[in-house]
């Protein structure tokens, strides 16, 4: 035990007091009004290994960064992976309305019946959620043990009761299964972008997407991107209009 | 509070807004259904009829006909159906009114409440209000009595009101000390609003109109041997067309004490007087779409108008309450007062609101202002478009201007921009705190650590609980639950009860329970052959045991000790039985 424990903390400390460097020169190198090396420097901590909320930090920054440079839409992007490790971080939510409003975008809360509920959902991180449904798993596996020793109504009428309640919590979890696999991108060129049929440039667009619209990455070609969007259109983008919102 | 907070906040106002403003706004539109009687009272043998009329739906009929005990009452005839048009502050307002007619005859005299007609309208249900009618044998009282009815106007503008004066009196030889008013159309009047007016103050006399409703009289100076009263009654007619007004009586006579009843002091009428008041129509004139203002209000009549400040010295900015007072005769309560915030020459002012008090001879409104410059030197006249019914045509009725000082402030600023210093809204500072502060737990379980779980656990509870039913069968079933709760049964019958008798009872009992057998199965019977699983030398002592308790309770022997009892239960339960 003693032994693995020594062997972890030297694979891995290297690693992780690269990124919190990384990090922290960053951090100065912003104060300094130096964006471009803030961000090349933030974005070599993405590649080390960290906590959801590590990242979700990061990539806050990495967002104000962009909104230094003037570049709202992919400021748009860095708040909106921010927001997937850290659901309810308030400075992000703040963030991402007010460069949302400055991009002539529809607020991420409309505030309406749908927006509330995609909020409340995904209020936790999946590994928030996971651990909601094992916790809600526990009382349901005590009183399925105790309905097959002993059986009879009582039992019974508590097993349905945990598993209802089992199904509440896991819809965060749902949720999360149901969403997260989705390879989604963002529009973030300032001016509508065509969409194309075929990943070439001299031919029709087929269809054309508003800055910051989210769309599904479902194919990719080198210098090419072929997305899907929410009404079920499919078409090629050049790779340099979207941002990938893929942690 | 969260976004999240607020989000669903947000979503709770906006439906209980619209649960609160619902039921308001079908309001406007409610259907209402009255009934009004031909004649409050009819001599024997007359027929009367019943108006019954439902404005504001054409789909209804009516499903119940009420059945009095001495009422003829027929079929109803109808229905007519009446439409009205008026112009309200430039829109043209519809309006549909059905009406039905049902005649009736009494086989009797006496008085009789007609319940009420039940209408079926737009799926709903509503009904009439109750009527009362009297019937005598004979109406006579023209020489005792009087009633008059008189209207202030024989013919009125839709919007003005108008005022009756019912006179009535009596001969003040005869000493009538009662009076009664059968008034149709009191309270029940098809196009018209009863507007509130004061009651009698001076020589105040209190009668009763329809059995129902009580109102103070005004006793006029007697006139030649007669007791003289008045009532008034505004009422505002709300659309065209005639308002009928059907037959009414004065019922008079005499109340003395019943002199039979000895230990009640009860009175009763000994003299009744009828005397009648004709029926009549009021013709109600539409008001002139022709020179209608675009901003008319919807006040009719005589009016004037008053207007004073609270201040005439002030600061730019100051409030000032302006209190527009608007008089005389007409729908003081029923216009719509100016809003000048819409009134070009208020373009001075900032209007902050206003508030409103009516009655029946005043409106008053008090305006909310403040000026926005030093350059506003008056309050400009408040506008009100009137129609005017003696002249017959639309005037512009205006409050006088009021001059007022307004002084510059110290440091002025302009209430035209309502922030004085603005910001820019900036994003929110980059997070610093070092990274690798955050410990990660050593096992984070995994999306398929939850499938493992969500499906495992079905599974392994399926398992189980086959398992358990295939040994030792159902353990919900009354016998196997029986069986368990054995040792807590022994326990609370030897507390209960720790006679010779009762011990063995018990014992036997606690046997039957762990054995699934019949509470009596084991009485007289020994174990050693009978229970499996058990070793022989358990059930031996079990056997001995239970030999001790029947000499105690049928022979001389020694009483058994209930903890022995109890031990001896442990005991076999631990051996397997």
């Amino acid at each position: 035990m003693l032994l693995t424990s020594l062997f972890l903390a030297l694979t891995t400390l290297p690693g992780g007091a690269q990124a919190g460097d990384s990090f922290e020169r960053g951090v100065e190198a912003y104060r300094h009004g130096d964006y471009a090396e803030a961000v090349a420097l933030w974005r070599t901590c993405l590649t080390a290994e960290l906590s959801g909320k590590e990242r979700a930090r990061v990539t806050y920054n990495l967002g104000n960064a962009a909104w230094r440079k003037r570049d709202s839409l992919e400021a748009v992007g860095w708040y909106t992976i921010a927001l997937q490790g850290d659901p309810r971080n308030a400075d992000v939510w703040h963030n991402l309305e007010l460069v949302r409003a400055e991009a002539e975008l529809e607020p991420a809360d409309r505030g309406d019946l749908r927006s509330t509920w995609n909020r409340l959902v995904t209020s936790l991180t999946p590994a928030e959620s996971r651990d909601l449904v094992l916790l809600a798993l526990l009382p349901l596996a005590l009183v399925l043990l105790g309905e097959a020793l002993y059986g009879g109504k009582l039992w019974r009428t508590l097993a349905l009761g945990c598993l209802a309640l089992a199904i509440l919590l896991a819809v965060p979890w749902m949720g999360h299964m149901l969403t997260d696999d989705a390879d989604t991108v963002l529009v973030v060129r300032t001016s509508p972008v065509g969409l194309r049929s075929e990943p070439r440039r001299d031919l029709e667009p087929v269809g054309q997407l508003d800055p910051g619209t989210a769309v599904e990455r479902i194919d990719a070609l080198p210098g090419w991107v072929r997305i899907e969007t929410s009404t079920g259109l499919r078409g090629w983008l050049q790779e340099g209009a979207i941002f990938s919102l893929t942690p | 509070m969260s976004e999240t907070m607020r989000g669903t906040m947000n979503l709770v106002c906006v439906w209980l807004a619209c649960a609160l403003l619902a039921p308001g706004v079908a309001a406007q539109q409610e259907p209402k259904v009255s009934a009004q009687l031909s004649t409050g009272v009819v001599r024997l043998g007359e027929e009367v009829g019943i108006t019954i009329v439902l404005e504001n739906s054409r789909n209804a009929s009516i499903v119940e006909v009420p059945q009095v005990t001495g009422l003829e009452i027929g079929k109803p005839s109808g229905p007519g159906v009446h439409e009205f048009r008026q112009y309200s502050r430039g829109r043209l307002q519809r309006s549909v009114q059905l009406t039905w007619h049902v005649g009736l005859r009494a086989a009797d005299v006496g008085e009789y409440v007609i319940p009420a007609f039940v209408l079926e309208v737009e799926g709903r249900k509503l009904s009439t209000q109750p009527l009362t009618l009297k019937v005598v044998r004979d109406i006579r009282g023209e020489d005792l009595g009087y009633l008059e009815i008189r209207t202030s106007n024989t013919r009125v503008i839709e919007g003005q009101p108008f005022t009756l004066e019912i006179r009535f009196g009596w001969d003040s030889t005869n000493r009538y000390n009662y009076g009664n008013l059968s008034l149709p159309w009191w309270d029940a009047m098809p196009g018209a609003i009863d507007i509130e007016s004061p009651e009698a103050t001076l020589n105040p006399q209190p009668f009763t109109i329809n059995d129902s409703v009580e109102i103070q009289a005004q006793e006029l100076e007697a006139t030649a041997a007669r007791r003289n009263f008045l009532i008034k009654k505004t009422i505002l007619p709300v659309r065209s067309g005639e308002l009928e007004f059907p037959t009414s009586f004065l019922e008079f006579g005499r109340y003395e004490r019943n002199r039979r009843s000895v230990l009640f002091n009860r009175t009763e009428k000994t003299e009744s007087h009828f005397v009648r008041a004709e029926p009549f129509t009021l013709e109600v004139v539409q008001l002139p779409t022709e020179g209608q203002p675009f901003d008319f209000s919807g006040a009719v009549g005589r009016l004037s108008v008053l207007a004073v400040a609270d201040t005439r010295d002030l600061v730019v900015g100051d409030s000032i309450k302006l209190t527009v007072d608007w008089m005389g005769a007409g729908n003081l309560e029923f216009f719509e007062v100016p809003d000048l915030g819409l009134v070009d020459d208020f373009a001075g002012f900032r209007v902050y609101g206003s508030t409103e008090e009516k009655s029946f001879d005043r409106r008053r409104v008090t305006y909310d202002l403040a000026p926005l410059s030093e350059e506003v030197v008056a309050i400009p006249p408040v506008p009100l478009s009137v129609f005017d019914p003696e002249r017959e045509a639309y005037e512009t009725i205006a409050s006088a201007a009021i001059p007022i000082r307004v002084r510059p402030l110290a440091q002025p600023i302009s209430l035209g921009d309502e922030d004085g210093e603005r910001f820019d809204r900036d994003i929110l500072d980059i997070h610093t705190a070092p990274l690798g502060a955050e410990t990660t737990a050593g096992i984070v379980p995994g999306d398929r650590w939850v499938l493992a779980a969500l499906l495992g656990l079905p599974v392994l509870w399926l398992g189980l609980r086959t398992g358990i039913r295939r040994r030792r069968g159902d353990p919900g079933a009354p016998l196997e639950r029986r069986r368990r709760r054995a040792r807590k049964t022994l326990a609370r019958a030897i507390q209960r009860d720790a006679s010779p008798s009762a011990l063995l009872a018990a014992f036997d009992v606690f046997l039957a329970a762990r054995t699934k057998d019949p509470d009596e199965a084991w009485m007289g019977r020994g174990l050693a052959a009978r229970v499996a699983g058990a070793s022989a030398a358990d059930l031996a002592a079990a056997d001995a045991l239970r030999e001790r308790l029947d000499r105690a309770v049928y022979g001389a022997g020694e009483p058994v000790p209930p903890a022995e009892v109890r031990s001896m239960a442990e005991q076999l339960m631990q051996g397997g039985v």
